[in-house]
């Protein structure tokens, strides 16, 4: 869009189904080198099959069409193994609940070593080092004892920093956030999307973040897309979308977010007439 | 820690006195009388007297208790009705025996069990696992003894390979020690194997989905690496348990397949001693087993706080 470049990632027409019942339909948008794409919706929208069906870690039972353009190479039908290994070299994933993400009985720095010497053949002592550096641009720098923890020695913030360390450890192009920050506390959510925006204008990373919550990643985003209901509800600029949404639904989306100083009984809910609505039109499309 | 440790010690002890006194009390109601085993068919009624007067098994019940209280937290068992030996060697040798063989056993059980637990786990639904799956059923329903004359008659009887019964001493022959003691130990070993398979096959399939091994899969490490590093890792822990239990029982087949191989340990030992009502033996023998039991779970527990950092004691 602001851009004539390629774009780091073009999905385009991509369905994801479970035997008859389908999860994600025709889904389409591209993300462009230094910008962030916030993909919105409720629980249940297709927000994140559609991430897990770019990264390839699809559970086995749920089968992925359509197309994902990555970098000049199209991903879907590419052999597992030729799959598996782009992740943390070329596209990096951050998990919505890093305390399960990361593995309880392996200390952090050799969970963050290993992919290092696999994918750069670094030795294990330059593997360290290079985590060290890493855990400094996440901001947990000076954290030397970092390496020698466990996830469940430290904060939540903290085990959100190393995971997206680790993410961003191995030089992906593209970084895959799911809903990085909703386990975390409201303050330490903002500290993390700072975070994750500062890392995607140092490291000209394409990012596309995910979140259940607009107000909350408008702010972050480049361009937006709605999802409802495993379809695409609207997509375009952040800045129109807030200002204007074609939508009711992304009207409602906006409305229904709590906001800081204005008084309300009971939260906005989302009129059933519009999400039948919403339903349809994205149906027909 | 040493905290935790002192108090697991002290715990020892009640967890070893009910079953010794639960023992004492249910050897004297037990029909049986020692003193007319010891005197002899032909004896008379006054020679019995005489040889009970003797044991002190003529005092009340609450005399011989106190008595025999009063020697067992010396941990004096005093000696066998029968031949003339100390309790503490007796069980000493024989127990020395029953640990070798279960060592033995417990080896092939986590050589094979867990191995083939992740092999099934990762293939789930492949020839492998079905095989493996059912395999491990059969093993599970067979009891120890059946297995053990089921490898007598091949391994001892028809191709003649292993001695089908004795025992030589490790230290005599280290080789014909092991000849000896395979067959009781694949018989024993194998059908506990059959329960770690399970288990581990269980722990596998739990592990392959959580969310840290899609992590690892999504850095993109090889699924080898994931499998060994990330998903065996997990599913380890709670394998320690069933190890520990698994060694229990070990201990417990060990009885019956010694009888079988005619191996010379404690189940050999205890088997005799109840026949004959000897006391003091039967005694020495499950004052062994509980310590051991006690210390087993003890270290289980450490075992487990030593591979899991979210447990300290």
């Amino acid at each position: 869009m602001h851009t004539t470049t390629e774009p780091v990632l073009r999905v385009s027409g991509l369905s994801a189904r479970i035997g008859d019942l389908s999860l994600v339909r025709d889904v389409g948008f591209e993300v462009h080198r230094g910008r962030t794409l916030a993909v919105v919706g409720e629980s249940g929208s297709g927000k994140s099959i559609t991430a897990a069906a770019v990264m390839g870690i699809l559970p086995p039972q749920i089968k992925a069409e359509g197309s994902v353009f990555f970098d000049g190479t199209e991903l879907l039908g590419e052999p597992a193994r030729r799959r598996r290994a782009r992740g943390g070299a070329e596209i990096g994933y951050v998990f919505q609940e890093p305390m399960s993400a990361l593995h309880p009985l392996l200390r952090i720095g050799t969970q963050m070593i290993r992919p290092l010497r696999h994918h750069l053949g670094l030795s294990r002592g330059e593997a360290r080092d290079r985590a060290l550096e890493l855990l400094e641009q996440v901001g947990l720098g000076g954290e030397r004892k970092v390496l020698d923890a466990y996830v469940h020695e430290l904060s939540g913030g903290m085990r959100q920093r190393v995971m997206i360390a680790m993410a961003i450890s191995c030089g992906p192009r593209l970084l895959l956030a799911d809903e990085p920050t909703t386990a975390l506390d409201p303050t330490v959510q903002q500290q993390i999307l700072r975070l994750l925006v500062r890392l995607r204008e140092e490291l000209d990373l394409a990012l596309v973040l995910i979140s259940h919550d607009l107000g909350l990643v408008a702010r972050y985003s480049d361009e937006v897309l709605v999802m409802y209901d495993g379809r695409v509800v609207e997509q375009g600029l952040t800045a129109q979308i807030i200002e204007q949404p074609a939508q009711p639904y992304t009207r409602a989306l906006i409305d229904a977010a709590p906001r800081l100083g204005r008084r309300v009984d009971r939260l906005p809910t989302i009129d059933r007439a519009v999400l039948d609505q919403t339903r349809a039109m994205a149906g027909g499309v | 820690m040493t905290n935790y440790l002192l108090k697991r010690l002290g715990a020892l002890l009640p967890t070893v006195a009910v079953p010794m006194v639960l023992l004492f009390v249910m050897l004297r109601l037990a029909p049986g009388d020692p003193a007319a085993a010891i005197a002899g068919d032909s004896a008379t009624s006054e020679e019995i007297a005489e040889v009970r007067t003797r044991l002190g098994l003529d005092a009340s019940l609450w005399e011989q208790f106190l008595t025999w209280l009063g020697r067992v937290v010396r941990l004096d068992f005093g000696n066998s009705l029968f031949a003339d030996q100390a309790v503490s060697g007796l069980v000493a040798e024989h127990a020395l025996v029953t640990v070798q063989l279960t060592v033995l056993a417990l080896a092939v059980a986590v050589l094979i069990g867990p191995a083939l637990g992740i092999a099934a786990g990762t293939r789930r639904h492949g020839l492998l696992d079905r095989v493996l799956v059912f395999g491990s059923s059969v093993g599970i329903a067979l009891p120890s003894f059946w297995l053990a004359v089921l490898l007598i008659a091949v391994f001892g009887v028809v191709w003649q390979v292993f001695p089908v019964a004795g025992y030589v001493s490790f230290t005599e022959d280290p080789v014909l020690f092991l000849h000896h003691l395979a067959l009781p130990a694949i018989s024993l070993g194998l059908l506990e194997a059959a329960t770690l398979f399970r288990y581990s096959r269980a722990g596998v399939l739990d592990s392959l989905h959580q969310p840290f091994v899609t992590t690892a899969r999504s850095m993109g490490l090889p699924e080898r690496t994931v499998i060994r590093k990330y998903v065996f890792r997990a599913a380890v822990v709670p394998m320690v348990t069933v190890v520990g239990l698994t060694t229990g029982s070990l201990m417990g087949g060990a009885v019956v397949t010694e009888s079988i191989f005619s191996i010379p340990g404690l189940g050999q030992l205890l088997l005799t001693a109840v026949q004959r009502r000897d006391y003091p033996v039967i005694e020495g023998c499950i004052f062994f087993i509980a310590v051991v039991y006690v210390l087993l779970n003890l270290v289980i527990d450490l075992l487990y706080s030593l591979l899991d950092p979210r447990i300290r004691y």
